[in-house]
């Protein structure tokens, strides 16, 4: 079962890793070949013919995290050399490996360099394709020095014909054009909400956990089409439920409260303190009591929020959900907070100060409305 | 002897006072032998570290308690020398790499891979892993998240990490799908006052209710500071009864009192004045945001209500700034003067107004 | 080519001598045809032996370094003559050094302007005679007709040790460094920008080129020139710095008496007997401060425009160019002053074949750097207008003058202090007496502050010095916004820095960092032994938000300074408990002597400064009075002796448990507190001094402390020592205050 887990971490505790209770469902689901993987079609169709063609180009995976993007390249990798020759064709670097511009330099292109070994005949049977190149996977590319990537393009090039790359980031805009230039790129798209359901209930039936719908949508909700955070909220809450005794049901409370999701009660409090109307609730009376002066109440609720520890940034993206998607908010309000939010967020980002900002939004928002 | 506040620290879960939710669902989790990467979040004061502590003896029992403290020394990829105060039991490490400034990668790294390729040595341990909390992890840079990320995927076989942080806004969305989030709120005012009888008693003191109410009211949900000023109280006077006054923090009287000048008098002299006091208030190591937050609160508070939005407008825009920027007293007193103006502004239209 | 080989021969100054300079002139005074009269001269050996001989050194100019000169003028020639084939046709005046190195000065009697300042420093350098050359030298022992032969041992060096020669650049203060030295008969070693300047280079480079005597072979000792040592690093505090190094190198006390600062190097250090002159263009800049208390200060002025106009006439005749007055008067009002400007203004003519006028000087100047300004001239510039007389010498027009963002610019960038600049508008512009209704212009100032301060902190922080054009922009809009009632910014004083607000606080902010660090090792220290009880607050928001507050108050009970035998059991109770904490949190009553003699007692590490704002502490907590400290100290004390026997009982049943270290000493303060009965009536009034010829005293205490503040192990360590037996003068009081 050790080569579910990406190489490295397996060699010096193979023993204990094989424990597949204890592994992250991440690792023990991530599919093993790229058929399995959810959604991305197009990238999968363009993959399967490469291997049947065993002509691989350099490839630049790009996209929102949790989307497949190391599942695919593993899986890949895996299906083109077998198990046994995955270890010396397959270098993979990630950003918690020293990865400045002397590694490139040194680790990677000795690498690169080498000529691939003859393949050896598979453990288990099976053929691999096994083409006669390497692959160096560099996992969270966009996270590497301007030099180190400067670096990497010659190596790209010259040791073309026995060595590929493949870039996994997030962001393609941080690959320098060079780079980026060289590879073949793949878009992978967040996740569509009936894929990612039945890789979810696939996962449950599998562990054998009980869940119901509510549970899955407010999987899918919180994790918006990030399949690996999904994968993790439903492991904690099995977790949580399973170590209660006796089992409790896993409800979508739960995953709310893992996620860090802010309840919808404290939230939509939030919002009519600001005026906006939730729930038809509001009532004249409250309207009149905001009129002479809304900053006492607004400050009061704040602190509340802060109090209870809920972070800002949560706090925020989810009021604009509410704000954004709300029935009688005019376009022009909407607008304006849109742009509160925006502030917001950048400051946020900053590192601003939460609770500051959590009523410079409130503030404003109330303005905007009112 | 200790102070108060850590000499009734709860040592274990079944000691907690409040937020007994979360208590359960730690104690199921230490049990099940499955244990996650955890993130404690919530306010100063509420617990967080406490429950951490619970929770490790839970895990691994006494052994825990038998702390070493040293200090160890890395080396920043540019030869430079950090020390970074390591605390460390049998079963656990404690680190705050934000001690590390902007090298704080070189921390994390150094430390996590060295805890993931020991095995636990001890046959008797109860977990087959061992712990690193890293505490202040909302301080920590991208880079460090970024470093962290894998590592808590690649060593889960033998090392678990519990991030300590006030709040989960700086952390990046890997880490935070990586963990499982273990949100503390502040205690609520009745599980304060609680805590509070149950410390009086325990050091066998009358604590009368006026009293307990005026710590609660003024301690703001922070538990740790409500220990400290009941033991401040208790030493300065004996007595609890009667009529009390619970001196607040210096820092924050003299933030109040700036706040004062700037609400008195708007001039450039008033300008030069507030500018010295932050300066003193800067050379006594207070958190500029503090000081911010402080002033603008003390001043909503003195101000018409239709200025109130403004000021806490514009010391919020500042509080970015001033995060962003390196000299602080330049934003501090950028925000002053525009609360000057403000306010300038405001009574000019009154007069105005008022001739209508 | 010749002659640039020998400028810059002439400019590495030991090597050649007096011979080639004068030679050198020759060579242009004649620009056209001289080439082969002037390397003639050099084939003959005999004038080198000549001029040599009239400087009086003739012994120190060993033979075979003269064949090698010989050697070298030949294969010069050589090279000269090809040139020179080469050059004639083309064009006779074509050369290729910078005027300014080729009229470069080369004898003190050249020297233009300024002569007071050259002969303050030429008679300084002549101080050193005694020293430096002592008997050797018959020419100047008639002068000093005291020396004697005896050996020096107070070496007979002018009082100040450096001489720190300071003005704006162009005035040609290391050209007068170099005559100076090679005048007064020394090599000189040259040592700027352009080397590293540690405090390393200074043990390793100068150190030994001064005591060695003399680089490149010459046997003239060495004079050590330090040019824009103002640019040196290390303006902090830290002893390694260059300036340091360099003041500590003057200041070393002769023969055994080593400075204690030095790393233990087994010889000792030799003092230096060799003149240094530092050379810098702003004497106030910061990494000066030490320097100046240590040196004669030399001020170098702009020499008369007179005397300036009429060099300048002369090298343009020289060269043949055609320049009237009035233009090169002009020039020079330009340049303020700066001669190195002028001739390359001029060579800057000369290569285009125009005449030297006015309107050619105007436009060949228009885009020169101005000379380097100091951070007062630019704030000056910055808070007031224009003045009449600069705007004359720059010739502006009206219209111009308005255009003051690239000039202003310009200037900023030249400074290069962008920080120190903004820092100084900070300090400056609310100093203005202006009258600001709505405070608009205050807020926009502010806002352009943000601004530098943002570009400036994210140009840093990423390194991207990209964003560095823009910067000074950020801190012109202070000229429009105060230039017209700005006062000007006071210059008057020497040593006024723009910044000095901002430096004490930083300065403040040190030390109290290190009172914060040194709480959190207490806090440490004391974590560890209580179970980590401690440690959450070590963390610093906490520290000083929470703790540091709340923590003077809790040790500062209202405890009445009597006899602790007598106290009511309230007050004991109160009393054993603020020991124990203050024992646990490793704070201590140190006490000290002040400046009237009084005894007082001091708490260590200084916590109550966090309580201190504006120099008063907060109301409601009274600074304990001196007998309650004593009785506070007193206790702790005991309480730490009763805790450290116990430790020590411990580690003679075997292990270094200190984690588990339990406090059963919570009774043991009762026994020891008798011993104060004695002396304790009487305390108030009375400084106990006898009492402190016993073993357990404050003075221990403190020692204590400083051992167990570094390592924890190290406490036990010295703990493990005494279990040994070594001590019985220890031992002893255990149990005399057993038996009481």
């Amino acid at each position: 079962m050790s080569f579910f887990k990406p190489q490295g971490a397996a060699k010096p505790t193979q023993k204990l890793t094989a424990d597949p209770a204890l592994q992250p469902w991440v690792e023990k689901y991530r599919p093993k070949t790229i058929d399995d993987v959810a959604a991305q079609e197009y990238t999968v169709a363009v993959l399967q013919k490469t291997l049947t063609s065993t002509n691989l180009p350099h490839m630049l995976f790009y996209g929102p995290p949790g989307t497949g993007k190391t599942s695919t390249i593993l899986a890949l990798a895996r299906q083109l050399f077998g198990p046994d020759n995955f270890r010396n064709r397959v270098l993979e670097l990630n950003a918690s490996d020293e990865r400045g511009i002397a590694i490139v330099r040194e680790k990677v292109k000795n690498f690169a360099r080498q000529t691939p070994r003859a393949q050896v005949v598979g453990s288990d049977g099976k053929t691999y394709p096994c083409p006669p190149y390497k692959i160096i996977i560099l996992d969270e590319a966009d996270s590497m020095t301007q030099d180190a990537q400067g670096a990497l393009r010659r190596i790209m090039e010259t040791y073309a014909r026995i060595t590929r790359f493949c870039l996994v980031c997030n962001y393609v805009t941080r690959i320098i054009e060079p780079l980026a230039s060289r590879c073949s790129k793949f878009r992978f798209t967040p996740l569509d909400t009936t894929s990612s359901a039945a890789r979810l209930e696939y996962i449950t039936r599998a562990e054998g956990i009980n869940v119901d719908q509510a549970v899955i949508d407010a999987l899918i909700k919180t994790s918006s089409g990030d399949l690996r955070r999904a994968i993790t909220y439903l492991q904690s809450a099995s977790r949580l439920s399973a170590s209660s005794n006796p089992p409790l049901p896993i409800t979508s409370r739960d995953i709310q409260e893992i996620a860090g999701v802010v309840p919808d009660d404290v939230l939509n409090s939030f919002a009519s303190v600001l005026g906006i109307a939730v729930d038809d609730a509001m009532d004249v009376d409250d309207i009149a009591k905001r009129a002479n002066g809304s900053f006492d109440p607004i400050r009061k609720k704040v602190k509340e929020i802060i109090r209870e520890g809920y972070s800002a940034s949560q706090i925020l993206s989810q009021l604009h959900d509410l704000v954004v998607s709300h029935p009688t908010l005019n376009a022009r309000q909407k607008s304006r907070c849109a742009l509160v939010f925006a502030e917001a967020d950048k400051a946020l980002c900053d590192g601003a100060d939460e609770e500051l900002w959590t009523l410079e939004v409130g503030l404003r928002v109330n303005k905007a409305i009112s | 002897m200790s102070l108060w506040v850590d000499q009734y620290r709860p040592r274990s879960l079944d000691e907690l006072h409040y937020h007994k939710e979360l208590t359960e669902r730690l104690r199921s989790l230490a049990a099940s032998g499955d244990f996650p990467h955890m993130l404690f979040y919530g306010p100063s004061g509420a617990g967080k570290k406490t429950r951490i502590g619970c929770t490790l003896k839970q895990l691994f029992g006494p052994g825990v308690e038998k702390l070493k403290i040293d200090q160890r020394v890395f080396l920043s990829p540019s030869k430079r020398k950090l020390e970074i105060n390591v605390v460390q039991s049998n079963y656990h490490i404690e680190i705050t790499p934000s001690e590390a400034g902007n090298y704080d990668r070189v921390v994390i790294q150094e430390i996590l891979k060295e805890i993931a390729q020991t095995q636990q040595v001890d046959l008797s341990a109860k977990q087959r892993f061992k712990v690193v909390v890293l505490n202040e992890a909302d301080s920590l840079t991208r880079d460090a998240q970024a470093a962290l990320r894998r590592t808590m995927e690649k060593y889960m076989s033998n090392m678990r990490i519990i991030l300590c942080a006030n709040s989960t806004s700086r952390l990046i969305a890997p880490i935070k799908s990586r963990c499982l989030l273990m949100r503390v709120a502040a205690p609520n005012e009745t599980e304060m006052h609680e805590v509070l009888k149950y410390v009086a008693k325990s050091v066998r003191i009358d604590l009368p209710p006026e009293a307990a109410h005026k710590i609660v009211e003024d301690s703001n949900g922070n538990m740790r500071k409500a220990i400290l000023v009941l033991e401040a109280l208790k030493m300065q006077s004996p007595d609890l009864t009667g009529p009390l006054s619970i001196a607040k923090p210096d820092w924050e009287t003299y933030c109040h009192k700036v706040a004062d000048l700037i609400v008195q008098e708007q001039s450039p002299a008033r300008v030069m004045e507030v500018r010295a006091k932050f300066y003193e208030l800067l050379s006594h190591c207070i958190p500029p945001t503090v000081i911010l937050k402080t002033v603008a609160e003390r001043i909503t508070e003195r101000v018409d209500e239709s200025l109130k939005a403004e000021v806490m407008h514009w010391a919020a825009f500042y509080e970015v700034r001033m995060r962003m920027g390196n000299k602080k007293i330049f934003h501090l007193e950028a925000w002053v003067v525009k609360v000057m103006s403000l306010y300038k502004q405001f009574f000019y239209e009154m007069d105005i107004s008022s001739f209508d | 080519m010749d002659s640039m080989m020998f400028t810059t021969t002439d400019l590495l100054g030991p090597g050649p001598s007096v011979l080639e300079i004068d030679d050198h002139l020759e060579l242009e005074a004649g620009p056209s045809s001289n080439l082969t009269f002037s390397l003639g001269g050099l084939l003959d050996p005999a004038p080198t032996i000549s001029s040599t001989e009239s400087q009086g050194n003739l012994l120190q100019v060993p033979i075979h370094r003269m064949l090698d000169e010989l050697s070298l003028s030949t294969a010069s020639k050589l090279d000269g003559s090809n040139q020179k084939a080469n050059q004639t046709h083309v064009n006779p005046d074509n050369d290729f050094t910078l005027w300014c190195d080729r009229y470069r000065p080369q004898k003190f009697t050249e020297l233009v302007g300024n002569e007071r300042v050259a002969r303050e420093v030429m008679t300084w350098v002549k101080q050193w005679d005694w020293c430096v050359f002592g008997r050797r030298k018959a020419k100047k022992r008639t002068k000093d007709e005291e020396q004697s032969d005896e050996p020096v041992d107070e070496f007979h060096r002018p009082r100040e040790r450096i001489l720190l020669l300071s003005g704006p650049p162009g005035l040609g203060k290391t050209t007068l460094a170099h005559i100076v030295a090679s005048q007064a008969g020394y090599d000189a070693l040259e040592i700027n920008a352009s080397d590293a300047r540690s405090g390393q280079v200074v043990d390793d480079r100068i150190r030994s080129a001064l005591e060695a005597g003399s680089m490149l072979g010459g046997n003239k000792p060495t004079m050590l020139i330090l040019d824009e040592v103002d640019g040196a690093t290390g303006a902090g505090e830290n002893a390694n710095s260059f300036i340091a190094k360099l003041i500590q190198l003057t200041t070393d006390r002769p023969r055994r008496k080593k400075n204690s600062g030095k790393n233990g190097k087994a010889q000792t250090q030799r003092p230096i007997l060799r003149p240094i002159i530092c050379i810098c263009n702003d004497i106030n800049a910061s990494a000066l401060t030490k320097l100046r208390q240590h040196s004669l200060q030399v001020r170098m002025t702009r020499p008369a425009d007179v005397h300036v106009v009429k060099r300048l006439r002369e090298i343009c005749e020289l060269e043949r160019l055609k320049a009237d007055s009035r233009a090169l008067t002009a020039l020079v009002g330009v340049t303020r002053g700066d001669l190195r400007g002028c001739l390359n203004t001029l060579q800057f003519i000369k290569s285009r074949n125009e005449d030297v006028t006015e309107n050619v000087i105007r436009r060949a100047t228009l885009g020169m750097k101005e000379s380097e300004t100091s951070i007062t001239s630019i704030l000056n510039d910055l808070f007031s207008p224009l003045s009449k007389k600069r705007v004359k010498e720059l010739g502006l027009t009206e219209e111009e003058e308005g255009h003051y963002v690239s000039r202003l610019c310009h200037d900023i960038d030249a400074c290069g202090r962008d920080i120190s600049i903004a820092i100084g508008c900070f300090s400056h512009y609310a100093t203005l007496r202006q009258h600001d209704a709505n405070f608009t212009r205050y807020e926009s100032a502010n806002s352009w502050l943000g601004t530098y301060d943002l570009f400036s902190s994210a140009m840093y922080s990423d390194g991207d010095f990209s964003l560095r054009q823009y910067l000074p922009y950020t801190l012109v809009p202070f000229h429009a916004l105060f230039h017209e009632r700005g006062g000007r910014v006071e210059r008057s004083q020497d040593d006024w820095e723009p910044d000095t607000d901002a430096r004490q606080n930083q300065k403040i902010t040190q030390t109290n960092q290190e009172i914060y660090q040194s709480i959190s090792r207490g806090l440490r220290i004391a974590s560890a032994r209580h179970h980590g009880a401690y440690r959450h607050f070590v963390e610093m928001p906490m520290l000083q938000l929470e703790l540091a507050p709340y923590i003077n108050r809790i040790i500062s009970p209202p405890i009445r300074p009597i006899n602790s035998q007598v106290i009511k059991a309230g007050e004991r109770a109160l009393l054993s408990r603020l020991v124990s904490i203050m024992a646990a949190l490793e704070l201590r009553f140190v006490q000290e002597r002040a400046e009237d003699g009084q005894l007082t007692y001091r708490l260590d590490p200084p916590v109550d400064v966090f309580i201190t704002y504006d120099g008063k502490r907060a109301n409601d907590i009274p600074a304990s009075r001196y007998a309650v400290r004593h009785l506070v100290a007193g206790e702790v004390d005991n309480l730490l002796f009763a805790i450290n026997n116990d430790v020590i009982e411990k580690g003679k049943r075997g292990k270094h448990d200190f984690s588990g270290s339990t406090r059963t000493d919570e009774n043991g303060d009762q026994p020891p507190s008798k011993r104060f009965k004695a002396d304790h009536t009487d305390i108030v009034d009375r400084p106990p001094t006898d009492f402190f010829g016993r073993p357990i005293t404050t003075p221990s205490a403190g020692i204590r402390k400083v051992s167990g503040a570094k390592v924890l192990e190290k406490k036990f360590r010295i703990a493990f020592k005494y279990a040994e037996g070594n001590s019985a003068a220890v031992r002893k009081p255990v149990k005399v205050s057993s038996f009481l």
